[in-house]
Protein backbone atom coordinates (compact mmCIF):
# COMPACT_ATOMS: atom_id res chain seq x y z
CA UNK A 1 0.00 0.00 0.00
CA UNK A 2 0.67 3.43 -0.12
CA UNK A 3 1.77 6.29 2.19
CA UNK A 4 -1.18 8.50 3.40
CA UNK A 5 0.12 11.87 5.51
CA UNK A 6 -1.42 12.96 8.27
CA UNK A 7 -0.57 15.80 10.28
CA UNK A 8 -0.98 16.43 14.21
CA UNK A 9 -2.33 19.02 16.11
CA UNK A 10 -0.06 18.86 19.19
CA UNK A 11 -2.36 16.81 21.30
CA UNK A 12 0.03 14.20 21.65
CA UNK A 13 2.88 13.75 24.17
CA UNK A 14 5.60 15.97 22.81
CA UNK A 15 3.45 19.16 21.85
CA UNK A 16 4.04 21.36 18.62
CA UNK A 17 2.91 19.84 15.54
CA UNK A 18 3.33 16.55 14.91
CA UNK A 19 3.66 15.00 10.69
CA UNK A 20 2.98 11.35 10.87
CA UNK A 21 3.78 9.46 7.80
CA UNK A 22 1.59 6.84 7.63
CA UNK A 23 1.33 3.53 6.94
CA UNK A 24 -1.26 1.16 5.19
CA UNK A 25 -1.15 -1.44 7.31
CA UNK A 26 -1.03 0.83 10.21
CA UNK A 27 1.25 -0.11 12.97
CA UNK A 28 0.56 0.53 16.82
CA UNK A 29 2.67 3.73 16.49
CA UNK A 30 1.18 5.38 13.36
CA UNK A 31 -2.58 4.32 13.98
CA UNK A 32 -3.11 5.69 17.75
CA UNK A 33 -0.35 8.67 18.28
CA UNK A 34 -2.63 11.61 16.71
CA UNK A 35 -4.52 13.13 19.07
CA UNK A 36 -4.08 10.87 21.99
CA UNK A 37 -4.65 11.94 25.59
CA UNK A 38 -2.23 11.01 27.83
CA UNK A 39 -2.17 7.59 29.28
CA UNK A 40 -4.25 7.40 32.58
CA UNK A 41 -5.44 4.45 35.16
CA UNK A 42 -8.51 2.57 33.50
CA UNK A 43 -10.74 3.29 36.40
CA UNK A 44 -10.04 7.07 35.39
CA UNK A 45 -10.87 6.75 32.12
CA UNK A 46 -14.03 4.73 33.64
CA UNK A 47 -15.28 7.06 35.49
CA UNK A 48 -15.11 9.78 32.80
CA UNK A 49 -16.46 7.64 30.67
CA UNK A 50 -20.10 7.19 32.49
CA UNK A 51 -20.08 10.81 34.18
CA UNK A 52 -19.20 9.69 37.55
CA UNK A 53 -17.34 10.46 40.51
CA UNK A 54 -14.42 8.19 41.62
CA UNK A 55 -14.69 8.60 45.51
CA UNK A 56 -12.48 6.95 48.09
CA UNK A 57 -13.81 6.75 51.34
CA UNK A 58 -11.12 6.08 54.36
CA UNK A 59 -10.42 5.48 57.86
CA UNK A 60 -7.13 4.87 59.71
CA UNK A 61 -8.07 1.25 59.85
CA UNK A 62 -9.28 0.59 56.09
CA UNK A 63 -10.74 1.95 53.10
CA UNK A 64 -14.60 1.83 53.01
CA UNK A 65 -14.85 3.00 49.40
CA UNK A 66 -11.85 2.43 47.00
CA UNK A 67 -11.68 4.25 43.83
CA UNK A 68 -15.80 3.63 44.00
CA UNK A 69 -17.65 5.02 41.09
CA UNK A 70 -20.69 7.02 42.77
CA UNK A 71 -23.22 10.06 41.83
CA UNK A 72 -23.10 11.83 44.60
CA UNK A 73 -21.52 12.52 48.05
CA UNK A 74 -22.93 14.81 50.65
CA UNK A 75 -20.04 15.60 53.05
CA UNK A 76 -20.40 17.58 56.40
CA UNK A 77 -18.14 19.92 56.43
CA UNK A 78 -16.97 22.50 59.18
CA UNK A 79 -19.09 25.67 57.34
CA UNK A 80 -21.80 23.64 55.96
CA UNK A 81 -23.21 20.33 54.22
CA UNK A 82 -21.48 19.98 50.70
CA UNK A 83 -22.63 18.16 47.73
CA UNK A 84 -20.06 16.59 45.66
CA UNK A 85 -21.05 15.67 42.54
CA UNK A 86 -18.50 14.71 39.44
CA UNK A 87 -16.10 17.56 38.45
CA UNK A 88 -16.66 19.68 41.37
CA UNK A 89 -14.19 22.29 41.81
CA UNK A 90 -11.29 21.23 44.08
CA UNK A 91 -11.38 22.02 47.36
CA UNK A 92 -10.41 20.83 50.98
CA UNK A 93 -13.14 20.73 53.30
CA UNK A 94 -13.01 19.81 56.96
CA UNK A 95 -15.54 17.54 58.39
CA UNK A 96 -17.34 18.24 61.74
CA UNK A 97 -19.25 15.21 63.35
CA UNK A 98 -21.96 13.93 60.93
CA UNK A 99 -22.90 12.02 58.24
CA UNK A 100 -21.53 11.22 54.78
CA UNK A 101 -24.34 10.23 52.34
CA UNK A 102 -22.86 8.37 48.94
CA UNK A 103 -25.54 8.04 46.39
CA UNK A 104 -25.62 5.57 43.70
CA UNK A 105 -28.68 6.29 41.33
CA UNK A 106 -31.64 5.89 44.19
CA UNK A 107 -29.74 3.82 46.89
CA UNK A 108 -28.05 5.96 49.22
CA UNK A 109 -25.23 4.51 51.91
CA UNK A 110 -25.19 6.81 54.93
CA UNK A 111 -22.42 6.88 57.23
CA UNK A 112 -21.88 8.61 60.48
CA UNK A 113 -18.20 10.59 60.38
CA UNK A 114 -16.83 11.77 63.84
CA UNK A 115 -14.33 14.43 61.85
CA UNK A 116 -11.76 13.87 59.40
CA UNK A 117 -11.42 15.84 55.93
CA UNK A 118 -12.81 15.93 52.41
CA UNK A 119 -10.10 16.52 49.93
CA UNK A 120 -12.20 17.15 46.29
CA UNK A 121 -9.64 16.75 43.64
CA UNK A 122 -10.67 17.22 39.34
CA UNK A 123 -11.11 13.76 38.80
CA UNK A 124 -11.63 12.29 42.62
CA UNK A 125 -13.24 12.93 46.16
CA UNK A 126 -10.94 11.63 49.18
CA UNK A 127 -12.86 11.42 52.35
CA UNK A 128 -11.21 10.75 55.17
CA UNK A 129 -12.87 9.92 58.36
CA UNK A 130 -11.19 8.98 62.03
CA UNK A 131 -13.84 6.77 62.49
CA UNK A 132 -16.76 6.05 60.46
CA UNK A 133 -20.04 4.13 61.53
CA UNK A 134 -23.02 2.69 59.20
CA UNK A 135 -26.17 5.07 60.80
CA UNK A 136 -28.17 2.03 61.25
CA UNK A 137 -25.44 0.28 63.61
CA UNK A 138 -25.63 3.57 65.81
CA UNK A 139 -27.31 2.60 69.21
CA UNK A 140 -29.54 5.59 69.77
CA UNK A 141 -29.88 4.40 73.74
CA UNK A 142 -25.78 4.66 73.88
CA UNK A 143 -26.19 8.08 72.06
CA UNK A 144 -28.85 9.60 74.98
CA UNK A 145 -27.08 8.03 77.87
CA UNK A 146 -23.57 9.56 76.34
CA UNK A 147 -25.18 12.77 75.91
CA UNK A 148 -26.74 13.40 79.14
CA UNK A 149 -23.22 12.05 80.88
CA UNK A 150 -21.55 14.42 79.08
CA UNK A 151 -23.94 17.26 79.73
CA UNK A 152 -23.23 16.48 83.53
CA UNK A 153 -19.53 16.54 82.97
CA UNK A 154 -19.82 19.88 81.28
CA UNK A 155 -21.51 21.60 84.25
CA UNK A 156 -19.64 20.04 87.21
CA UNK A 157 -16.23 20.44 85.26
CA UNK A 158 -13.23 21.24 87.05
CA UNK A 159 -11.42 23.59 84.47
CA UNK A 160 -11.72 24.77 80.73
CA UNK A 161 -10.10 21.77 79.29
CA UNK A 162 -11.68 19.08 81.49
CA UNK A 163 -15.21 21.38 79.91
CA UNK A 164 -14.16 21.39 76.57
CA UNK A 165 -13.98 17.67 76.47
CA UNK A 166 -17.35 16.98 77.50
CA UNK A 167 -18.44 19.98 75.07
CA UNK A 168 -17.12 18.02 72.13
CA UNK A 169 -19.31 15.15 73.92
CA UNK A 170 -21.92 16.99 73.49
CA UNK A 171 -21.62 17.98 69.18
CA UNK A 172 -20.65 14.27 68.78
CA UNK A 173 -24.11 13.04 70.27
CA UNK A 174 -26.08 15.62 68.43
CA UNK A 175 -24.86 15.05 65.39
CA UNK A 176 -25.01 11.21 66.08
CA UNK A 177 -29.23 11.94 67.09
CA UNK A 178 -29.63 13.82 64.38
CA UNK A 179 -28.44 10.86 61.58
CA UNK A 180 -30.27 8.54 63.37
CA UNK A 181 -34.17 10.81 63.20
CA UNK A 182 -32.89 12.80 59.48
CA UNK A 183 -34.03 9.52 57.12
CA UNK B 1 0.73 23.86 75.14
CA UNK B 2 -1.41 25.96 73.28
CA UNK B 3 0.40 26.74 69.33
CA UNK B 4 -0.47 28.92 66.58
CA UNK B 5 -0.47 26.54 63.69
CA UNK B 6 -3.86 25.26 62.88
CA UNK B 7 -5.11 27.67 65.38
CA UNK B 8 -7.87 29.27 62.96
CA UNK B 9 -8.75 26.18 61.62
CA UNK B 10 -13.23 25.61 61.34
CA UNK B 11 -15.73 28.22 60.26
CA UNK B 12 -15.32 31.71 61.85
CA UNK B 13 -19.11 32.19 62.36
CA UNK B 14 -19.65 34.23 59.26
CA UNK B 15 -17.13 37.00 59.89
CA UNK B 16 -14.22 36.98 57.83
CA UNK B 17 -11.85 35.92 60.50
CA UNK B 18 -10.40 32.23 61.78
CA UNK B 19 -11.42 32.42 65.41
CA UNK B 20 -9.99 29.68 67.02
CA UNK B 21 -12.26 26.69 68.40
CA UNK B 22 -13.32 26.53 71.61
CA UNK B 23 -11.10 22.97 72.34
CA UNK B 24 -8.29 25.22 70.82
CA UNK B 25 -8.69 27.88 73.50
CA UNK B 26 -8.78 25.62 76.05
CA UNK B 27 -5.08 23.99 75.49
CA UNK B 28 -5.97 20.59 73.28
CA UNK B 29 -4.30 20.08 70.21
CA UNK B 30 -6.72 19.17 66.65
CA UNK B 31 -5.02 15.80 67.45
CA UNK B 32 -6.78 15.24 70.79
CA UNK B 33 -9.98 16.68 69.51
CA UNK B 34 -10.46 14.69 66.10
CA UNK B 35 -8.93 11.09 68.70
CA UNK B 36 -11.55 12.17 71.21
CA UNK B 37 -15.09 13.02 68.37
CA UNK B 38 -13.90 9.34 67.58
CA UNK B 39 -13.91 7.71 71.19
CA UNK B 40 -17.23 9.22 72.05
CA UNK B 41 -18.73 7.54 68.52
CA UNK B 42 -17.26 4.19 69.21
CA UNK B 43 -19.05 4.16 72.48
CA UNK B 44 -22.54 4.56 70.65
CA UNK B 45 -22.25 1.39 68.31
CA UNK B 46 -24.13 -1.62 69.29
CA UNK B 47 -23.05 -4.09 70.66
CA UNK B 48 -22.18 -6.32 66.99
CA UNK B 49 -19.59 -3.49 66.00
CA UNK B 50 -18.38 -2.68 69.22
CA UNK B 51 -16.10 -5.14 70.18
CA UNK B 52 -14.59 -4.71 66.76
CA UNK B 53 -14.50 -1.13 66.83
CA UNK B 54 -12.92 -1.16 71.24
CA UNK B 55 -9.45 -2.62 69.37
CA UNK B 56 -9.22 0.90 67.60
CA UNK B 57 -9.00 2.31 70.81
CA UNK B 58 -5.91 5.02 71.11
CA UNK B 59 -3.00 3.68 72.45
CA UNK B 60 -0.64 4.18 75.84
CA UNK B 61 2.22 3.40 76.65
CA UNK B 62 5.01 4.38 79.62
CA UNK B 63 8.86 5.04 78.03
CA UNK B 64 11.08 4.26 80.57
CA UNK B 65 14.64 6.03 80.45
CA UNK B 66 17.58 3.61 82.20
CA UNK B 67 20.93 4.64 83.72
CA UNK B 68 23.48 2.08 85.05
CA UNK B 69 20.84 -0.40 85.70
CA UNK B 70 18.48 1.78 87.25
CA UNK B 71 15.29 3.79 85.70
CA UNK B 72 15.92 7.39 85.68
CA UNK B 73 13.00 8.62 83.92
CA UNK B 74 9.28 7.51 83.19
CA UNK B 75 7.05 9.03 80.52
CA UNK B 76 3.88 8.04 80.15
CA UNK B 77 3.05 8.35 75.64
CA UNK B 78 -0.82 9.10 74.79
CA UNK B 79 -1.60 8.58 70.97
CA UNK B 80 -4.50 10.95 71.60
CA UNK B 81 -2.24 14.13 73.67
Amino acid sequence: GGASFWEGDGKGSGGGVMLWRGFASAGVRGARCVGLARRGLASEAAAAATDKLRLNFVVPHKPIKNNELVDMVVVPGASGVMGILPQHAPTVAQLRPGVVAIQYGDRTERYFVSSGFAFIHTDRADVCAVEAIPVEDIDPAAVSKGLSECEATASSAANELAKAEAQIGIDVYHAMQAAITEK
Amino acid sequence: KVEGGLGGVGEGGGGGEAMAQYWRVAGMTYLRYGNLCAEYARKAVKEGAKSAAKERAPFTMVKSEWEAGKPVSKEVISSTK
